[in-house]
């Protein structure tokens, strides 16, 4: 059975093209999607058999690190980073691994990354997998 | 919906017509007596098994119960070894034709067929089966029997048949190959259609129900499994646990109270469970996408499949909760009564199917007593584990002394750690609690100690922490704590990691590494050193991206983390003594750090892109090596850059047309950043594009004629000549690296030379009124009035024009004043100009020492910089020059064989030029072109740039570099022509004089005499064309460098100005003796001399 993926991005093309990305890969399936980290936290107690979450960091309402802080008491899910911002070594790629995100990506054209399939498909797809393996 | 079902029909037709022709041909073989019998009834038995799957999946029940019976009385042959009769054939050819008829007759209707003119069949075959297992013909049933009923009663009429021969051995033997999914393109389609495996919930031994199946990839799946010899003699089928179950259901278990008969299978459940989760996830997503609050359409064949298949399995509760759902379709439901039947699905699953249970309430019990979000609950969860604080030190301390601590204790610890925090409902938490059990070395329990320390953090990181008692340990403190007293160990652990050189697959090095960098942040943040703090997390995040890659990590990054090992022991060492660390380095690691994957990449850093496109702030350290690779080509380019706002959230056919538009090659993305407007979010886009501004704006307007979602914010000037900013260096700070901002160092350059050309050009005129001041007008109208024969003036006259032209003197006079004045504020504005353009040479050196350390890193080895002089101040363009000559240098050095690891470098500013020395102790090397040509070049200038090697070990690399643009006070002369400026510092005297002696030991160079016994040198300009006179009057400039002197002759001094130092280009850079050309006061050219090349050259 496929991992059970929860897209968390305030950018909605961006979700769409994440979600693209998912239908290509047979061993994951987008079960839910959120555009702030508030809406995603209300979606996690309905998602009990959630296993990853990709989570972007700049967002109205509840960012993503604010999620991170609440979701890392409520699910098991593997929580990864997938923003512009987390760029290898940058400070807030460094926040997130302090509060305790599972992998980090950086999308690689900006905040709506049209070619994230392109130009990251490879890294995220190897990060997904090794996250949902440990 | 409707094209799937047709093709699905289809394929039953095909399927069935199939499966029945293979049924036939496998009766006449029989019936004929060739080849292998038992091949012929399995195949027999595949076909019946075929046919009857396909009639069970489009709910044909009537069919699939005639194909069921027949299917049991060929497995009696097959598997129970009963004679193939001819009577049995001859039943079995007779349902092979009413099957076909039942087929045709479906394929067309797509609906069962009616049962009572099959009844024959079913009575006869019950017959036959009832022979074969030696019993009485059952009475035949009545024909309005529902056709469930009738596939049931064909079970009850023979148990044993159904229970040994179908549900354990035989479908599982040979029903792969005849029903397996992954050839059936009927149950591929049915599967993609709704994700429903199976919606009856017969019970059934389809294999595609088979629970081995799911643990098996697709091309197992495909093998077809050898089919067992069968038992000779078959031993009594002992009493399946599911006729019991069935008994129970007879008996009047109530209907969807609890599990049915049919889910008491695990094979059942597990397919059921699946299928309820699938569509649960399905109907989740369907409402989390949903538009507005009306209900979706596509939710309702979700909730129908699910309903069929609860219907097939009794399961009454669920049924009625679906059907409830399902009448909302007539009823116009919302979006909530999907969230209802979620909610109503997942309670169902919980108590039917067991599992994961739902998330509990928020009002559990752990909630009565520390609510959630409060700081209630932090108190809480930190008074209930005082004991078991105390409990782990103990622990610790008897391990770490040695003593033995018995299995039963770390579990004992355990089960108290998790009965105190489970039913605060923190699931990490507790699963730390249970780590306890499984670590019995020291060094495991202290992993599992700070990962509990941890995870209490987050704990605390999420609650309002208002109104904590003060005495109150939180829980963060207790871990930074731990981590600071445990620092030095911590330390040495990860030197002994980094030393051992991290081996094969990051998933065998990468968890103690980050738990050992978890330990020194929290060390970190005891001392409250956030840059510290920072730096450990960027290097997790570093190493952490290496270990997906699955590859060791590289030298660079353990090159970084040797480099924060060293540095953090003596930060932590200065904190212990309570000193005051030096965290300098620690901040240069951390811009290395977060600047590494752009070296890594090759590219400059986004700084300098930054800086090139002058981006606003949102637009700062948000640029990708991705962007910025691709922002460095389109300015390569000659791109134009645009800053455009999009709100693409609102309208998804412009957000759709504006991507499409950026990416279709008329312009390019660079990269987009998030803009929020309250809880709104909208987007700035960069692109580059090779159209201008008014193109782009009607490209706008035309993808949004509302132009309200998509506007034109801005466009960018790309600055040229941007100065590279070397990823390496971005260690100076931000002042420091804006000071390379070339467009601001090109402005200011061009200002300064308006303002020397202005100033040259107020000189001029200066001296243009201080001559006319001092012409006397009286004399000179006398004098052209003799020479024009006229009388002279007579005495009132000169008198009248003496006062006319006095008074004009006087003006004259007055603005020459003015002028006087106004040069010194000229002089004022050129130094101050000359002044901002300076910076001290600490801006390069600085972040020279990342730079070598970086390099060295990079080749594997490690090196350290220092250095003197750095408060010597140079302009701007000269630091940009001695950077690049001294990386050049010092990367050539760091590749030698033996490369150095010091460097030792000292800079000094002399009145033309600026020197520099770099000491260092490696050995010598060959030049490399580049060092080479770079060298050739300076040459040429005049400047030098060259290694010697040491005598007592290491090289030294000699580096001088002529001055310019620099202003400087100077005296004019005169030479032959030709005009040159004299720095006015070097000047010791002015003499007239005509005494000169010649040295013999000079070479009979000639020497001034000066004074009585004070001899100066001659020395004659190389460009000048004078002749120093052996007798008569000549002038000399007496200059002075260092403790040497030297009289230049010169015809004639010309006074003293302020010139602009402008470098050598051209031919004029062959002019020997010279540092530099100046526009003088009258507009002429001068040439600046260059004291101490003519001291040099002498």
């Amino acid at each position: 059975m496929a991992y059970k993926v929860m897209v968390v991005d305030d950018a909605a093309m961006m979700r769409l093209y994440i979600s693209s990305f998912l239908n290509s890969l047979p061993d994951f399936k987008m079960v839910a999607q959120a555009a702030n980290g508030q809406e995603a936290l209300d979606k996690l107690s309905d998602l009990p058999d959630l296993d990853l979450i990709l989570l972007d960091i700049e967002m109205p309402v509840m960012d993503g690190l604010e999620f991170l802080r609440h979701a890392k008491l409520k699910t098991r899910a593997k929580i990864c980073m997938l923003s512009s911002v987390t760029v290898s070594g940058s400070p807030l790629a460094a926040k997130a691994r302090e509060l305790g995100a599972d992998g980090v990506v950086a999308k690689p054209s900006g905040t709506v990354s049209h070619d994230l399939e392109e130009k990251t498909g490879d890294e995220l797809r190897s990060v997904m997998r090794s996250l949902v393996a440990a | 919906m409707s094209d799937e079902m047709d093709e699905i029909w289809e394929l039953y037709a095909d399927d069935g017509a199939q499966a029945l022709d293979a049924m036939e041909m496998a009766l006449e073989a029989l019936q004929a007596g060739e080849g292998d019998q038992a091949e012929h009834i399995g195949a027999l038995f595949r076909a019946v098994h075929t046919f009857k799957g396909n009639s069970r999946v489009l709910g044909l029940s009537t069919v699939e119960s005639r194909a069921h019976l027949s299917e049991d009385l060929i497995g009696l042959v097959r598997d129970e070894g009963a004679e193939l009769t001819e009577e049995i054939i001859d039943v079995l050819i007779e349902s092979g034709d009413i099957l076909r008829g039942m087929l045709d007759e479906t394929a067309v209707s797509r609906a069962d067929v009616a049962p009572e003119p099959s009844e024959h069949l079913m009575d006869r075959l019950r017959a036959v089966i009832a022979v074969c297992k030696g019993e009485e013909p059952p009475v035949a049933v009545a024909s309005d029997a529902p056709a469930e009923e009738m596939a049931k009663d064909s079970d009850e009429a023979a148990p044993e048949a159904e229970a040994e021969p179908e549900t354990e051995d035989a479908p599982k033997e040979d029903a792969p190959a005849a029903v397996n999914p992954a050839d059936n393109p009927m149950f591929a389609a049915m599967a993609s259609l709704d994700d429903l495996p199976d919606p009856t919930g017969d019970r059934d031994d389809d294999d595609f129900f088979d629970d081995d199946h799911g643990d098996r990839s697709e091309e197992e799946l495909a093998e077809p499994e050898p089919a067992p010899e069968p038992e000779p003699e078959p031993e009594p089928a002992p009493e399946p646990e599911k006729t019991e179950a069935a008994a129970e259901d007879a008996g009047g278990e109530e209907a969807g109270s609890g599990l049915t008969r049919l889910l008491d299978d695990p094979v059942y459940l597990k397919i059921f469970t699946d299928m309820v989760v699938s569509t649960i996830d399905d109907l989740s997503l369907i409402r989390d996408v949903a538009d507005g609050e009306e209900l979706p359409e596509g939710a309702f064949p979700k909730a129908s499949s699910l309903c069929y298949a609860c219907e097939q399995l009794d399961l009454t509760e669920w049924v009625e909760t679906l059907q409830a759902f399902e009448a909302k379709k007539s009823e116009g439901g919302t979006l909530s009564d999907l969230g209802g039947l979620i909610e109503s699905l997942q309670k169902l699953k919980a108590a039917d199917l067991g599992g994961d249970e739902p998330e509990p309430e928020p009002e559990a019990e752990a909630a009565d007593s520390a609510p959630a979000g409060s700081n209630d609950t932090l108190v809480s969860l930190i008074n209930d584990l005082e004991e078991v604080f105390e409990d782990i030190n103990q622990l610790t301390a008897r391990m770490e002394a040695g003593q033995a601590v018995e299995a039963q204790e770390f579990n004992d610890l355990s089960d108290k750690a998790v009965k105190v925090v489970t039913p605060y409902e923190f699931i990490r938490v507790t699963e730390a609690a249970m780590g306890f059990a499984d670590s019995h070395k020291l060094k495991d329990f202290r992993s599992v100690e700070l990962k509990f320390y941890e995870e209490r953090a987050s704990v605390e990181s999420v609650l309002d922490k208002g109104g904590l008692p003060e005495d109150l340990m939180l829980p963060s403190q207790r871990l930074k704590n731990w981590c600071s007293e445990h620092i030095f160990d911590t330390l040495r652990d990860l030197r002994i990691g980094l030393d051992s050189g991290h081996k094969g697959s990051g998933s065998t090095w990468f968890p103690e590494f980050e738990q050992l960098m978890r330990r020194a942040f929290n060390a970190s943040a005891y001392y409250e050193i956030e840059t510290a703090s920072q730096l450990t997390m960027a290097l997790v995040d570093l190493f952490a991206r290496t270990r997906v890659s699955s590859q060791s990590p590289d030298v660079i990054l353990i090159q970084m983390a040797r480099g924060f090992v060293d540095t953090m022991e003596l930060v932590f060492d200065a904190l212990t003594q309570g000193d005051t660390p030096d965290i300098a380095k620690i901040e240069a690691l951390f811009e290395e750090a977060a600047n590494v994957s752009f070296l890594a990449s090759g590219v400059v850093t986004a700084r300098s892109i930054e800086q090139k496109l002058g981006l606003p702030k949102e637009f700062h350290r948000v640029l990708s090596p991705e962007s910025v690779k691709s922002a460095q080509s389109c300015i390569d380019n000659g791109l134009h850059f645009f800053i455009l706002t999009c709100d693409l959230n609102e309208d998804d056919k412009l957000a759709e047309n504006f991507l499409d538009w950026i990416s279709s090659g008329k312009a390019k993305m660079i990269t987009n950043v998030t803009v929020f407007v309250d809880d709104k979010t909208i987007f700035d886009f960069l692109i580059a594009a090779p159209m201008t501004e008014d193109i782009v704006a009607e490209a706008v307007s035309h993808l949004d004629p509302s132009g309200k979602k998509l506007t034109l914010k801005m466009a960018l000037e790309v600055v040229e000549e941007a100065a590279p900013v070397a990823a390496a260096e971005t260690a100076a700070s931000a002042e420091d690296a804006q000071i390379f901002a070339s467009g601001a160092m090109t402005e200011n350059l061009k200002l300064l030379e308006a303002v020397g050309e202005i100033s040259a050009a107020q000189s001029m005129i200066g001296a243009m009124l201080h001559k006319a001041s001092t012409r006397d007008l009286l004399y000179d109208v006398q004098t052209k009035m003799a020479e024009a024969g006229l009388p002279e003036l007579p005495l009132r006259a000169r008198g009248v024009l003496r006062g006319v032209f006095e008074e004009y003197l006087t003006e004259i006079q007055a603005i020459n004043e003015a002028e006087a004045q106004l040069s010194s504020q000229l002089s004022q504005l050129q130094e101050e100009s000359v002044s901002m353009r300076s910076r001290p040479a600490e801006v390069i050196l600085r972040p020279m020492q990342t730079f070598v350390s970086t390099e060295a890193r990079k080749l594997g080895s490690s090196a350290q910089f220092s250095y003197v002089g750095g408060e010597c101040s140079l302009d701007q363009l000269v630091l940009e020059e001695v950077r690049g000559l001294l990386k050049l240098a010092i990367s050539d050095r760091l590749r030698a064989k033996e490369p150095p690891s010091k460097f030792f470098l000292a800079i000094d500013r002399e009145e033309d030029r600026v020197r520099v020395e770099i000491t260092d102790n490696g050995k010598e090397c060959a030049l490399s072109d580049d060092f080479k040509a770079a060298s050739h070049e300076l040459t040429r200038r005049k400047g030098v740039m060259r290694f010697v090697t040491l005598p007592n070990g290491g090289v030294r690399l000699m580096l001088e570099v002529p001055l310019h643009t620099i202003v400087l006070e100077g005296m004019v002369v005169k030479i032959g022509d030709v005009r040159y400026v004299l720095p006015i510092e070097s000047i010791q005297r002015i003499h007239q004089g005509s005494k000169t002696v010649p040295i013999k030991a000079a070479g009979n160079r000639r020497m001034l005499v000066v004074d009585d016994n004070d001899y100066v040198p001659i020395r004659v300009l190389s460009s000048a064309r004078t002749q120093v006179h052996s007798s008569g009057q000549q002038l000399y400039v007496i200059v002075r460098n260092n403790a040497s002197r030297m009289a230049i002759p010169v015809d004639e001094l010309l006074g003293q100005q302020l010139v602009l130092l402008r470098p050598l280009r051209g031919v004029l850079s062959m002019v020997p003796d010279v540092t530099g050309v100046a526009i003088l006061s009258g507009g002429e050219i001068g040439m600046v001399v260059s004291v101490s090349r003519i001291e040099a050259a002498a």
